[in-house]
């Protein structure tokens, strides 16, 4: 299968840069020492109450998956915002379009681009979120929604993030707009969920409603990101 | 090869192009001249498949803009008036992403990149950082990485915009060249003189219109024929100037010190009783004669700005009647 060249070189100099070895460094050092204390704090209970407290375990867990989360949901504009804006800054953009890569090719490139390296991320933390699996109450299902949603909303931001950045001159007003709509997103989304019983609608419910809308809104925004691209 | 036909363009309320007309012969190298603004840059967007026309046709090698712009972008090798680069790039992986943006094969792109390293005298240069080239290097680059893909229609944006004499001389070597492979180039300017010498044809662009396109050997000698007198004279210029206002064919006067350049339409015959009247006013006449082929007069003529000089002229001349 043929690679995207757009990808394989944000690949290359992504490799170039110390961004991400850093931002994965300072992640993983967070989780880690949130771990570290709360394994000291129920090892230091368990001393001297002889009590161990399982559900402290539980409550790292949902703890370190909101970290996650919200860590994504600063990533994915901050990577996929400058995407378009930074090639038209530096220039390069009206080199690539005059080249036979299509606004598609571009996109698509772009977004493999942003995806893989949130990835990486993810991937990296993997050790320390399975420390809270250690003690079990956790299951695999949960994990694996968890994951899927995590993925949507990634890919979901990045959408916005490139859509912003092919409509917008300057990186920096396309990360502040991008911040903004995926603030309006999101906060719209945890504000029904509290309506969720006048909707009539279970958390389960919701959640594959969620996990149907997300991909569409995404093909759209991805979808107006390469009209913006395409010659008038 | 390339055509244009009837071409407007505009971006907002500003128009780029106001019903171009250009037609670039095959094989040829066409210097597209005009000044800051006169719709050079929007032609070469265009070529480029950057945006398409608001009204009219363009053609580009029997492809029409429009339905058929990717095969279209493979007959072109663009080259903007900026080079767009990836500073923590090296030289030989920049030409690689690009090769691979034409979806050449990266064993053929490799052997295509040491040819063009050799032809714009780059090679030894492959591991260089692009943030350490210089401005003739980035040009250079910029020419390979637009021919990595051999297109047969080269569009240069200035390509000799900013380059030293040296930097220059090398270019228009590798355009020459370029050219006896048989590419047709189409290059823009606003150095009449620079492009002038490998050109053979010329097209000069005013306000988004051409005002003036052929065979550079037939717009030359068309000037020829209207090319301006050139007198010079010792003393006061005043009375001089008396004499040439009254003759119907001086149509326009430019002064500079004691040299006076006048556009006369007249025949041989009228020019030879101008010098009578001259000097038999008691001016002393060190020189009269006709100038060679101008391409700057032409261009200066054709897009206004001799008529700028003109109205510089009266008024020294009302100036010299004060004094």
């Amino acid at each position: 299968m043929k690679r995207n060249p757009i990808y394989q070189k944000d690949e290359l100099l992504s490799n170039r840069s110390p961004i991400l070895p850093v931002l994965m460094l300072s992640t993983n050092a967070v989780l880690a020492f949130l771990v570290l204390i709360n394994i000291y704090s129920v090892s230091g209970n368990a001393a001297q109450t002889g009590e161990i407290r399982y559900s402290a375990f539980l409550e790292l867990y949902y703890i370190l998956l909101l970290l996650l989360f919200l860590l994504i949901l600063l990533l994915a504009p901050a990577l996929s915002a400058p995407a378009i804006s930074g090639e038209r800054e530096r220039k390069t953009l009206s080199l690539l379009l005059s080249t036979a890569l299509r606004p598609v090719d571009i996109i698509l490139g772009k977004l493999f681009s942003v995806l893989s390296s949130i990835f990486l991320l993810l991937l990296s933390t993997a050790p320390i979120l399975a420390c809270t699996l250690l003690y079990g109450g956790i299951r695999f299902p949960e994990l694996f929604l968890f994951l899927l949603f995590s993925f949507l909303s990634a890919l979901f931001s990045s959408s916005l993030g490139l859509f912003f950045s092919s409509a917008q001159r300057s990186s920096t007003g396309a990360i502040a707009s991008t911040y903004i709509a995926e603030f309006l997103s999101f906060g719209l989304m945890l504000l029904l969920f509290f309506f969720l019983p006048e909707l009539s609608l279970t958390p389960l419910l919701y959640y594959i409603l969620l996990c149907l809308i997300l991909p569409l809104l995404s093909i759209l925004f991805l979808t107006l990101a390469c009209l913006r691209l395409s010659p008038p | 090869m390339i055509e244009l036909r009837a071409v407007r363009k505009s971006y907002g309320s500003a128009i780029a192009l106001d019903g171009l007309s250009m037609h670039v012969p095959e094989k040829a190298v066409y210097g597209l001249v005009g000044p800051a603004g006169s719709g050079k840059s929007s032609v070469m967007e265009l070529l480029a498949g950057l945006s398409g026309p608001d009204e009219g046709e363009i053609l580009v090698d029997g492809l029409r803009e429009g339905s058929e712009r990717r095969r279209w972008k493979r007959r072109i090798g663009y080259m903007p008036d900026f080079s767009g680069l990836y500073p923590e790039m090296r030289l030989s992986e920049y030409l690689e992403f690009f090769s691979a943006c034409y979806d050449i094969p990266r064993a053929r792109a490799r052997q295509r990149i040491g040819i063009l390293l050799d032809q714009v005298g780059l090679r030894g240069k492959e591991f260089q950082r692009l943030d350490g080239l210089s401005r003739g290097m980035r040009q250079k680059l910029s020419l390979a990485r637009a021919l990595l893909h051999d297109p047969k229609i080269l569009v240069l944006d200035e390509p000799l915009k900013d380059l030293d004499p040296g930097n220059r001389y090398e270019l228009r070597q590798i355009l020459s060249e370029l050219s006896s492979e048989g590419k047709t180039i189409l290059l823009s300017s606003e150095m009449l003189t620079s492009i002038s010498e490998i050109c053979t044809d010329i097209g000069i662009i005013e306000r988004g219109r051409m005002a003036l396109e052929g065979k550079l050997s037939e717009v030359l000698r068309k000037i020829d024929a209207s090319n301006p007198i050139l007198i010079l004279v010792e003393g006061s210029i005043t009375k001089t100037m008396q004499i040439l206002k009254q003759d119907p064919n001086v149509k326009s006067i430019g002064i500079r010190e004691q040299e006076l350049m006048i556009l006369y339409e007249g025949s041989e015959g009228e020019e030879a009783e101008l010098l009578r009247r001259l000097v038999s006013s008691g001016i002393m006449v060190r020189s009269f004669h006709r100038e060679r082929g101008n391409l700057e007069l032409l261009f200066l003529q054709l897009t206004g700005e001799l008529r700028e000089r003109r109205i510089t002229g009266h008024e020294a001349e009302s100036d010299l009647s004060k004094g």
